[in-house]
């Protein structure tokens, strides 16, 4: 299955919001914190409504900020 | 969740007034219904109602010109509230109550959605709104005479892919690099990164110089920063002269000023003072000579402000922008059919419009191009750099002018004019600083022939070390920029890169769907054109490759293979074509609405096609025969066609009504409610109304001919039905009337001598003062109390066909006019 993560195909049998989860998923295997940014938006890009584009693009550039790597807090 | 609908009730909308009586039509789940409403009478305000119920428009009114003010005639203009009501009575299909959904607007064009159960009522209609649920002719026609682009992304929603499509849409809109590049300032910021470059080469270059003279070899490829200022500081330290401002510093920490006062100290005089600042001065000019701009890049900018400024020439400004895209926008709609006609002041030209907005459009882009251009070529140069050469090369009297540059850029003000002004203030930069350069270097030469070798070594190494600590500072603040703008740039091609997978990911996985999709429709739509068409024609819908176009051909007609389905099929043809596709997908791919509502959907078929296409829907697509099939609720003013109601109407598996009435008052069905007609009728008559109850009197008196020709099973001529409305109930009573004439010739009418009496002078009453007008259209000749007779008389010639079985137990019809039970 992890071999096929960027491949998606709609699934006839789901309805329209499960096959967007299932498409969220895709997302996040490509690029965990950019599929996490953008699955919030799909289901507005997908009703046809008139979507901030800006807003996603911004949301996108956030998520690639570089997280720093902070000391280990557990003690172990 | 997928719903029937069980009932429509309309008060307030389009042509439907019914003030404080609602318009309710039920539907039979589980059955064929049809409605038969004669012209005029409020069946497409029905199929609009809940057109828009479900979308929250009326295409129609909207797409009007503003002076028409169409959004105003939502609402019915006779109701005294002044708002229109709408309601669906849903079924669900997997069982439970039902659910009704109001949906209202008022004169503020205001709209309120409520549900019966406390439930999203958006989120329901939502649903329900898919291509397929409501149909008329238009939908079909513009089916085949859409553009294929068009049809392709109507045709997503066919095949229940219609959320899909925009998904798809919204992630290339995403992707798309313009826009992507605008709003990351892409263009500008590799520019920006590519000075940064030439800035940190030129430093690395002057470290390379400086280090040269002050050490005497090259830097070694592997020495870092660090290593160089050890060795040149180490240089330094060792020349005695300035050993005491050299201990204890950093190699930067080290002032060359200072230095060179100790060696002024140990030698004195004023040339070794000019000695050192001419060094330094021969090294400014260097620094500058490199900073200009090349020559071709000023060139560049020159030409690319001349073609702004014609670009410009062909553009209004952004009001006129705005104009041209709404313009565009509305004219490639699908629903401004005839692109020649201008939406603004409707006058039809001999061009296309739309080719006009998108012409004017494009120009506005080119400008856009143009300035994109312009803002990366200026963005490539270090203008504040250059101005600081402009300040020190300054004539008197001479006016600055390389200042704020990108912003004369954004506010438009970086003329050809300009950019000439500036190609002429270079190359005079160009020539004053080799200039300034030439004389530095000359006057050094002489001081160095007059000054003592060793001082003006040191001397030479002091000035060295200045310049190696200005070109380590300027790399290494080079290399941080560098490093900045390199990431800023990383992370935004990760978006794009991320972007344009995820599009690509969906595009393909859509499309897939989509040829799946479209496989399975074509052999059902080709049965259904079959089944209605009868002829050896084959309709054929295809994708074009990587594109959303579907197109439609003809993969057979009658010999030919593979023609063009626009250029042969008739009229109807082409809508049985456009027909059977939507049947086909909404039978495979329904959605939440298990219900369609045609309206007049056969205007354009003869009685033959007509025919196939209602034993189509009857026998191979809708309830009740395809158990899971759709509900069908199918709407007509065609008279053959109500025949076929007619004679379905009393089957199992169909269900049919006819509705009368006007948009002054109220439209009512006739069906099952006779008795509200004739109260609302008689209600008309005594507030003194004849106008509006006169169409109500000939709905009751047909109701009520009918009723005796059933009930006494009274033969009629075959056309009886086909006869228009101002006709039927004169030959309604003259085929009763022929019937009773025959039996009492034969001696065998049940009817007693009374009645006969009476029916001569109930039909002279009703023809006399009802119909004698009605026929002749003379309306405004009614008089209240006259109609109230023959109200009175309507129902007195009823009676005459009835009997009393047993004293007290009620009149019935008699069951033949030769039989009495």
């Amino acid at each position: 299955m992890a071999a096929h993560n960027n491949s998606f195909a709609i699934d006839d049998q789901l309805n329209t919001p499960d096959n967007l989860a299932r498409y969220a998923q895709v997302l996040q295997a490509m690029d965990a914190s950019l599929g996490a940014a953008l699955a919030p938006y799909l289901a507005s890009l997908a009703s046809g409504q008139r979507v901030d584009m800006v807003a996603i693009w911004d949301a996108l550039y956030v998520a690639t900020k570089p997280t720093p790597n902070l000391p280990s807090q557990s003690g172990e | 969740m997928s719903w029937l609908l069980e009932q429509i009730s309309i008060e307030g909308f389009r042509g439907v007034n019914n003030a404080g009586m609602p318009l309710e039509l039920k539907f039979h789940t589980e059955k064929v219904n049809s409605i038969f409403a004669p012209n005029g009478v409020g069946k497409s305000s029905i199929f609009e109602a809940v057109t828009y119920a479900l979308t929250g428009a009326i295409p129609k009114l909207d797409v009007l010109p503003a002076a028409e003010r169409g959004g105003s005639y939502y609402l019915n203009r006779f109701h005294p509230a002044g708002v229109g009501t709408v309601s669906l009575t849903l079924k669900p299909i997997a069982g439970g109550a039902n659910v009704t959904v109001t949906v209202t607007r008022d004169q503020n064009a205001v709209r309120t959605v409520a549900t019966s159960d406390g439930r999203d009522g958006n989120a329901i209609l939502s649903e329900l709104n898919r291509e397929f649920v409501l149909l008329d002719a238009k939908t079909f026609q513009r089916f085949v005479d859409e553009t294929p682009l068009n049809r392709g992304r109507s045709f997503s929603g066919l095949l229940g892919l219609g959320s899909y499509s925009e998904l798809r849409q919204g992630l290339q809109a995403l992707s798309n690099t313009r826009a992507f590049n605008n709003h990351f300032d892409v263009n500008a910021k590799t520019a920006r990164k590519k000075l940064i470059e030439g800035q940190l080469t030129q430093a690395r270059n002057n470290i390379r110089v400086a280090y040269l003279a002050l050490v005497g070899e090259e830097p070694g490829g592997a020495d870092t920063s660090e290593e160089l200022r050890e060795k040149a500081h180490a240089i330094l330290h060792n020349i005695s002269i300035i050993q005491p401002q050299c201990r204890d510093k950093r190699f930067d920490d080290i002032s060359a000023d200072d230095c060179l006062a100790l060696v002024r100290d140990a030698e004195g005089g004023p040339d070794r003072d000019r000695l050192g600042r001419l060094l330094q001065a021969e090294t400014r000019w260097k620094d500058a000579i490199d900073a200009l701009p090349a020559e071709d890049q000023i060139a560049e900018l020159r030409r690319l402000s001349r073609e702004r400024s014609a670009a410009l020439e062909g553009t209004k400004g952004d009001a006129f922008l705005r104009l041209y895209k709404l313009l565009e926008q509305i004219t490639a709609s699908g629903d401004w059919h005839d692109k020649n006609v201008c939406p603004a002041c409707d006058r039809n030209g001999d061009t296309s419009v739309l080719e006009h907005a998108r012409t004017k459009v494009a120009l506005y882009d080119a400008v856009t191009n143009i300035s994109e251009r312009l803002t990366t070529a200026v963005a490539a140069i270090d203008w504040p750099r250059l101005a600081e050469i402009e300040n020190a090369t300054k004539r008197d009297g001479e006016e600055l002018i390389i200042r704020d540059i990108e912003a004369r850029v954004a506010s438009g003000t970086f003329t050809e004019a300009f950019a000439c002004d500036l190609q002429a203030r270079v190359g005079a930069l160009r020539a004053r600083t080799a200039e300034q350069l030439a004389q530095a270097t000359s006057e050094k030469q002489e001081l160095e022939r007059r000054l003592p070798p060793s001082l003006v070594a040191v001397t030479e190494k002091i000035e060295a070390a200045r310049r190696l600590q200005s070109a380590l500072k300027t790399a290494e603040e080079s290399g941080v920029a560098l490093a900045g703008i390199s990431a800023e740039l990383s992370r935004v091609e990760r978006v794009r890169s991320f972007l344009a997978g995820a599009s690509g990911v969906f595009s393909e996985a859509e499309n897939n769907a989509s040829t799946r999709r479209l496989s399975a429709v074509q052999p059902l739509c080709r049965e259904f054109f079959r089944a209605i068409v009868f002829e050896p024609v084959v309709p054929a819908i295809s994708r074009r490759a990587g594109a959303e176009d579907l197109l439609i051909s003809l993969a057979n007609f009658y010999d030919l293979q593979g023609v063009s389905a626009q250029s042969l099929l008739s009229e109807s043809y082409r809508n049985a074509f456009a027909i059977s596709v939507y049947l086909a997908a909404a039978a495979l791919y329904g959605g939440a609405a298990k219900f369609l509502l045609l309206d007049d959907v056969t205007s354009s078929l003869d009685a033959g096609h007509q025919f196939h296409l209602m034993e189509l829907i009857r026998t191979r697509f809708s309830r009740p025969i395809i158990p899971t099939g759709p509900q069908l609720i199918i709407f007509s003013h065609d008279t053959l066609l109500e025949k076929y109601f007619n004679s379905n109407g009393s089957t199992a598996g169909w269900s049919h009504q006819r509705i009368e009435g006007t948009p002054r008052t109220q439209i009512l069905p006739q069906s099952n409610a006779v008795n509200r007609v004739r109260d609302a009728t008689m209600a008309l008559l005594n507030a003194g109304n004849a106008q509006d109850a006169a169409p109500r009197i000939r709905q009751y008196l047909e109701y009520v001919l009918e009723e005796i020709i059933i009930r006494c099973r009274i033969p009629v001529p075959m056309d009886i039905a086909l006869s228009d409305d101002k006709r039927m109930a004169g030959h309604l009573i003259g085929a009763i009337d022929a019937q009773v004439r025959l039996h009492a010739a034969a001696n065998s009418l049940v009817l007693d001598p009374g009645q006969v009496q009476g029916l001569n002078l109930a039909v002279a009453t009703i023809t006399a003062n009802f119909l004698a007008h009605w026929g002749t259209g003379q309306t405004q000749a009614f008089a209240p109390g006259a109609l109230l007779g023959v109200m009175q008389a309507i129902d007195n010639y009823a009676d005459c066909f009835k009997f009393e079985p047993n004293p007290g137990a009620g009149r019935r019809y008699y069951r033949s006019l030769y039989q009495r039970q």
